[in-house]
């Protein structure tokens, strides 16, 4: 589900990224393409910290553990917490690009689908391992370029975390399952 | 009998070979692997690993990249696991394991309901698909023995 080849004058998300000097992304690059990158340093950074901050002292060492209350239990905050902290902070600096993790099957409410297009995203990526999804939306009067990609339970605490919680929809996620998405969206007007 | 002996061994060898052999590649095969996208190994244990990999082992080793899990099919991703020995890999899928860059494999796949030859079926079929089919044909041959001594 690929988008037609809308074309983005990228100076500032690319001024993000680190890129501007790269005469080949002056000339402007397709929508996917930018959220594709911007995914991959987002995908990349949670994996790291989950691999390498939560695997390695709380599953590996177990001398923290990491917890949904991590102020009152002092532990690490969990990768789907640390993500959306950084998803914040990226809304107060910027209107340029939003992100947001959603799932069909949320714990908290808050994040579930709210669009048609979110939802249509969130069931194909669930429907096809290793895709992502591509439109265009319009809301309140802006065209928005909206990206979906899988969030995959990569370690067992996600996906025991999730199947035992008293306010999980779903409890029979497995290792490697699409637990939700993350969207990505760019005003295009 | 004495020269059929050696042919038909040839002949199961080699099929046993090109069986695996159109997908497994250094980079193996493009996008996500599904089951019905992998031979059928000409092993009956190994035909009972396949059933097991796609139930339990597709998620992350179809070529979930997240995940860190090896891919199935790719030898480069293989070809150094496969040197460490079956009993090491079927060892590290049954108990689970933390890799050297905290990639986690869960035991048993995070399925506790698979008994231990559904796991070491799962992970010789995997080898099979993977570039390592003599290894994987060695490792299932007294599964099959055993099989048989029971009919």
């Amino acid at each position: 589900m690929k988008a037609k080849a809308t074309k983005i004058k990228a100076a500032i998300l690319c001024g993000m990224l680190g890129t501007a000097a790269v005469p080949a992304v002056s000339d402007g690059m397709d929508y996917s393409t930018v959220t594709d990158l911007l995914h991959l340093v987002m995908s990349s950074d949670r994996t790291v910290y989950t691999r390498m901050i939560v695997n390695r002292l709380a599953v590996e060492e177990g001398v923290i553990k990491a917890s949904e209350h991590y102020m009152d239990e002092k532990a690490l905050v969990l990768p789907a917490q640390m993500f959306r902290y950084g998803a914040e902070m990226v809304a107060e600096e910027t209107d340029e690009f939003s992100y947001s993790l959603l799932s069909l099957w949320p714990i908290n409410k808050q994040n579930a689908p709210t669009t048609d297009m979110e939802r249509e995203g969130l069931e194909y990526i669930a429907a096809n391992p290793g895709e992502n999804f591509y439109g265009e939306e319009d809301l309140g009067g802006t065209t928005y370029f909206t990206a979906v990609y899988p969030d995959v339970a990569v370690a067992e605490a996600c996906w025991a975390c999730h199947n035992d919680h008293k306010d999980t929809p779903r409890s029979d996620f497995k290792a490697g399952d699409v637990m939700g998405g993350v969207v990505i969206r760019i005003p295009m007007d | 009998m004495r020269r059929i002996a050696p042919l038909l061994a040839a002949v199961l060898a080699a099929s046993a070979g090109l069986a695996a052999d159109p997908v497994a590649s250094p980079a193996g095969l493009d996008g996500f692997v599904r089951t019905d996208r992998l031979p059928m190994p000409p092993d009956p244990f190994l035909a009972v690993g396949r059933t097991v990999w796609g139930a339990t082992c597709e998620n992350c080793h179809g070529g979930n990249k997240l995940t860190g899990a090896p891919k199935i099919t790719s030898t480069a991703d293989w070809a150094p696991r496969i040197a460490q020995g079956m009993d090491l890999l079927v060892a590290h899928a049954t108990d689970g394991f933390m890799g050297p860059r905290f990639t986690e494999m869960p035991a048993r796949g995070g399925n506790a309901a698979l008994g231990d030859a559904e796991v070491a079926a799962a992970v010789a079929f995997m080898v099979w698909a993977s570039g390592g089919a003599e290894a994987a044909l060695d490792f299932a041959r007294p599964f099959q023995t055993k099989e048989n001594e029971h009919e």
